[in-house]
């Protein structure tokens, strides 16, 4: 299936994967003094969580206005200029976005890692089993020549990506249920509205607006989070 | 439970005990209230002291030790750093 993308929010996207990545960064800022103080596995997790998330999203920032750029000169040119390819298969959009894809379910396993209080060693089950998943998805799945690579696998990771943000999300809500603290809401509800930017991103061969929906849910997921530290922090 | 505590605690455990009794504690008092013994508190204190974290008051043969405007500040950021923590559902 095909991703739909407006013209006119070329750009903002770049900025919204900006901002989230300086948040991430923030967090894992914090979870890395957390982790000096406690030296427990879990918020190093978190920490590394976030870590890879940000440096995902800042990828994704980079080639997103690299790919404006060249798309804004093939506009003013005439020549029949092809975007930001690598070769003639693999194009450079196709390696930030695998980039992005093994970045993000790296962290969304750690963030599982730490918030089911699992044992490593079963962690690496987890992700043994997503690499078999990831393998088969590969060995079987046709790819469609007239689209970007990437595209023919987003639809599979934005689905593992969402069942894995919805597990998280849940596991913080029912920890909101036992604190009744405004700060595990505002974390559970970010968690939400990231699950939201995955949901939507499924289904942006609809229309146009779901990549912007997308892009918003993301954006809002991690003011939340900005949000609440900054009010930790005012205290 | 089978349960080590790091350095940092144990110096955020130290100035918790202090700043509990009225900011003004005798060493023999953080002694137990911070779980250790006589020899293993030393080179904590001499740490937090040469922070300035912790300041020394003579009162005559008695030594007390003060917890500062530094260490309660030390402190705060340690309570922020267990609020975000705890809003992930993964306490410090």
């Amino acid at each position: 299936m095909e991703i739909i993308i407006p013209t006119w929010f070329y750009g903002f996207d770049s900025v919204m994967y900006l901002i989230c990545a300086a948040v991430g960064f923030l967090l894992s800022y914090y979870f890395h003094k957390i982790y000096s103080i406690s030296s427990e596995k879990k918020h190093v997790y978190i920490d590394l969580g976030f870590l890879l998330l940000s440096i995902g999203f800042l990828i994704l920032a980079i080639t997103g206005v690299y790919s404006y750029i060249t798309f804004a000169k093939c506009l003013v040119s005439s020549h029949n200029c092809v975007l930001g390819l690598v070769d003639e298969v693999f194009g450079l959009e196709d390696f930030s976005y695998f980039l992005y894809f093994g970045l993000s379910i790296s962290a969304y396993i750690l963030f599982i890692t730490a918030f089911t209080r699992m044992e490593f060693k079963f962690a690496k089950y987890l992700l043994l089993a997503l690499i078999g998943y990831i393998i088969l998805i590969v060995s079987f799945m046709p790819i469609k020549e007239d689209i970007d690579l990437w595209i023919t696998y987003h639809d599979y990771f934005h689905m593992t990506a969402l069942i894995m943000m919805i597990f998280i999300s849940f596991k913080n809500f029912v920890y909101y249920s036992e604190r009744k603290s405004l700060n595990s809401l505002s974390v559970a509800v970010s968690f939400s509205f990231i699950s939201l930017f995955h949901l939507f991103h499924l289904f942006s061969f609809v229309s146009e607006w779901m990549y912007v929906f997308a892009h918003i849910s993301l954006l809002i997921g991690f003011l939340i989070l900005l949000m609440m530290v900054l009010r930790v922090k005012k205290k | 439970m089978n349960y080590r505590r790091t350095k940092t605690q144990i110096y955020v455990d130290i100035l918790r005990s202090v700043q509990r009794a009225n900011g003004r504690l005798k060493k023999t008092h953080i002694v137990y209230k911070a779980n250790l013994t006589h020899s293993r508190l030393q080179p904590y204190l001499d740490f937090l002291l040469s922070k300035g974290f912790l300041a020394e008051e003579k009162n005559g043969n008695q030594t007390f030790f003060i917890i500062t405007e530094r260490g309660l500040k030390f402190l705060g950021e340690v309570n922020k750093l267990k609020e975000i923590s705890d809003a992930f559902g993964v306490p410090l």
